[in-house]
């Protein structure tokens, strides 16, 4: 890589990092895989700017390799997973019930395959349609549509098991 | 949108909204880069290095190979592709790995071979004990454009190719004495399903289950005329033949390794490597592999009768099986840095045990191995992609691939 490429990579970084980060944050819940996640998808843009910085956005580029990271390598089954585990639940309060769910779900998103969870941000947060989705991850729209459905069931799933039992 | 995914999306967005990055990422990101460019530039400089050796072998030092290795099976199609004729002796590789391989034995298996006047590129995925070579075309295109995959079956005592499916979403290939192994995508309900042909049979491949199949990096291996795989409920799977009836093994989990008739399966609750006896179902914490040895996908498995390897933090260790010993690697063990990520496989033969690390876009200058021989404690540093099974080993040299038995 030239020195004036290099130099524009740098800058690409600096600028778009936290955006970046951002973004990784969403795919992996926490900071860090999204650390990992970011870093990892920045030098692989890195090693290839020659033809990236050539395409209309080079950021785009970074969240696709994110969004294939997910899905490719960041599969491995996890022994420990965020829990939403509230204790000592002893009045009843709409605010504090709302919260309480809120972590359910944060813990069920997160209790998903990366993969899964990457179909639900390009989904539901990007707001791709199944092709375009597909197009990102490099598999069927089929398949988008299949993982997709399989993990707002089992988020329904987790949310019903989870479902706390209040106290009087 | 229903509510639920309403929901979903809100809090997925919110998770974004989070935090800023860590003071400094910016920087170790462009260090790291550099790092890895100049490694790339290492390596691509070293594969060079060699192709200008190969080149460098005039075509009449070529010959007959001495002890041409046959197949113990071969499939019932005729080879298709390939330079018709004797096999051919490898060129010289790196002189190390005369220290391992009987060079009088080596056969070659061009990497490129035309079919109806097309070039396609061959990448070999899997070593049969037997010398048969299990690989596929298409992954030099998009590396994430997976279904333009073909499998076919790699013949260096012929240097042919036998093609055993159509274009296909596969991976995972294994390839056993008898039996050949892989996962297809084959219906909407599951992302993998298991493929198997028998060789010798005259049989087309068959699904040998409708579940799928876990995607873990090693899902599926084979030893003899045996498969054992790992399901999407992590539960672990044999089967012998490939119309055999699948029988689940006492101990859930994915299976790593398998050298029959002995599975090595992770307990998932605890991470660590048990072993168990396909035809008695009596399984064993496997002794000299340390507890918790699980660290996700990223830790690497093989085995055979005397070996069991493992790779895990980018150190290779190896059991000796009938000793006990230890054998733990002194260096990392290399990375090719793929600019779509890299693909490890760890192979055990009878005498060797073979990391690869190549790129996953199908572009092989800057593979890696690392070969390690367990008669004498030695490894030898290799710049492509190299496997072992049984006592053979093959690796890409140049334009070729090049099978060769192990010293005894």
């Amino acid at each position: 890589m030239a020195d004036a490429d290099m130099t524009l990579f740098d800058e690409f970084v600096v600028d778009r990092i936290a955006s970046l980060y951002r973004y990784a944050l969403v795919l992996t819940g926490n900071r860090h895989d999204a650390e990992d996640l970011v870093q990892e998808a920045l030098v692989r843009t890195g090693l290839a700017w020659r033809s990236v910085r050539r395409k209309d956005s080079p950021e785009r580029y970074v969240r696709t390799v994110m969004a294939r990271l997910m899905v490719n390598r960041w599969r491995r089954p996890r022994r420990e997973r965020l829990m939403a585990d509230v204790p000592d639940r002893g009045v009843e309060d709409a605010e504090l019930a709302r919260v309480s769910d809120d972590a359910v779900l944060d813990a069920a998103i997160n209790a998903l395959p990366p993969g899964m969870r990457a179909v639900l941000v390009l989904r539901y947060v990007d707001q791709l349609s199944e092709a375009e989705t597909a197009a990102v991850l490099g598999c069927r729209p089929g398949t988008v549509k299949s993982q997709a459905a399989r993990g707002l069931a089992k988020l329904r799933v987790m949310l019903e098991r989870e479902e706390p039992t209040w106290t009087s | 949108m229903d509510e639920l995914t309403a929901r979903v999306a809100e809090r997925l967005e919110l998770r974004g909204l989070d935090g800023a990055p860590p003071a400094g990422l910016a920087d170790r990101v462009i260090n790291v880069m550099r790092t890895r460019r100049r490694r790339r530039r290492r390596g691509a400089v070293l594969a060079a290095a060699l192709a200008v050796a190969v080149v460098a072998v005039p075509a009449s030092v070529l010959g007959r190979g001495a002890a041409p290795l046959e197949p113990t099976q071969t499939p019932p199609v005729t080879a298709t592709g390939g330079p018709p004729g004797p096999p051919l002796v490898a060129p010289r590789a790196p002189e190390a790995l005369d220290q391992v391989v009987d060079r009088s034995s080596a056969l070659t298996l061009p990497v490129e071979f035309d079919v109806d006047g097309q070039l396609l590129l061959f990448r070999a995925e899997a070593l049969g004990a037997g010398g048969i070579v299990l690989g596929g075309t298409g992954f030099d295109a998009d590396p994430f454009r997976d279904t333009d995959r073909r499998i076919w079956i790699g013949l260096p005592a012929t240097g042919g190719r036998v093609p055993l499916t159509g274009p296909a979403d596969a991976w995972g290939h294994a390839a056993g004495g008898t039996v050949l192994a892989w996962l297809e995508h084959r219906d909407e309900q599951h992302d993998y399903q298991l493929m198997c042909a028998q060789l010798g049979s005259g049989r087309p491949p068959v699904q040998v289950t409708r579940g799928g199949v876990q995607k873990y990096e090693q899902p599926v291996h084979t030893d003899g005329d045996t498969i054992a795989w790992v399901d999407e409920e992590n539960a672990a799977w044999v089967v012998t033949g490939c119309t055999g009836t699948p029988r689940r093994l006492p101990v859930d989990g994915p299976v790593v390794a398998f050298a029959y008739p002995e599975a090595f399966v992770v307990d998932l609750r605890s991470g660590d490597l048990r072993v168990v006896d396909v035809t008695t179902n009596a399984s064993a914490p496997v002794a000299g592999v340390p507890a918790g040895i699980w660290n996700g996908d990223f830790t690497y498995f093989a085995a055979s009768r005397e070996l069991l390897a493992w790779v895990s933090n980018r150190t290779l260790m190896v059991l000796h099986r009938r000793t006990g010993r230890v054998y733990r690697s002194t260096s990392k063990l290399p990375v090719s840095n793929g600019a779509a990520g890299d693909r490890i496989t760890l192979t055990a033969g009878d005498r060797l045990v073979v990391y690869t690390c190549r790129p996953m876009e199908g572009s092989p200058e800057t593979s890696v191995a690392v070969v390690y021989d367990a008669a004498t404690d030695r490894e030898v540093l290799l710049a492509s992609e190299a496997y072992t099974a049984g006592e053979r080993l093959l690796w890409r040299e140049g334009p070729d691939y090049v099978l060769a038995t192990v010293r005894p």
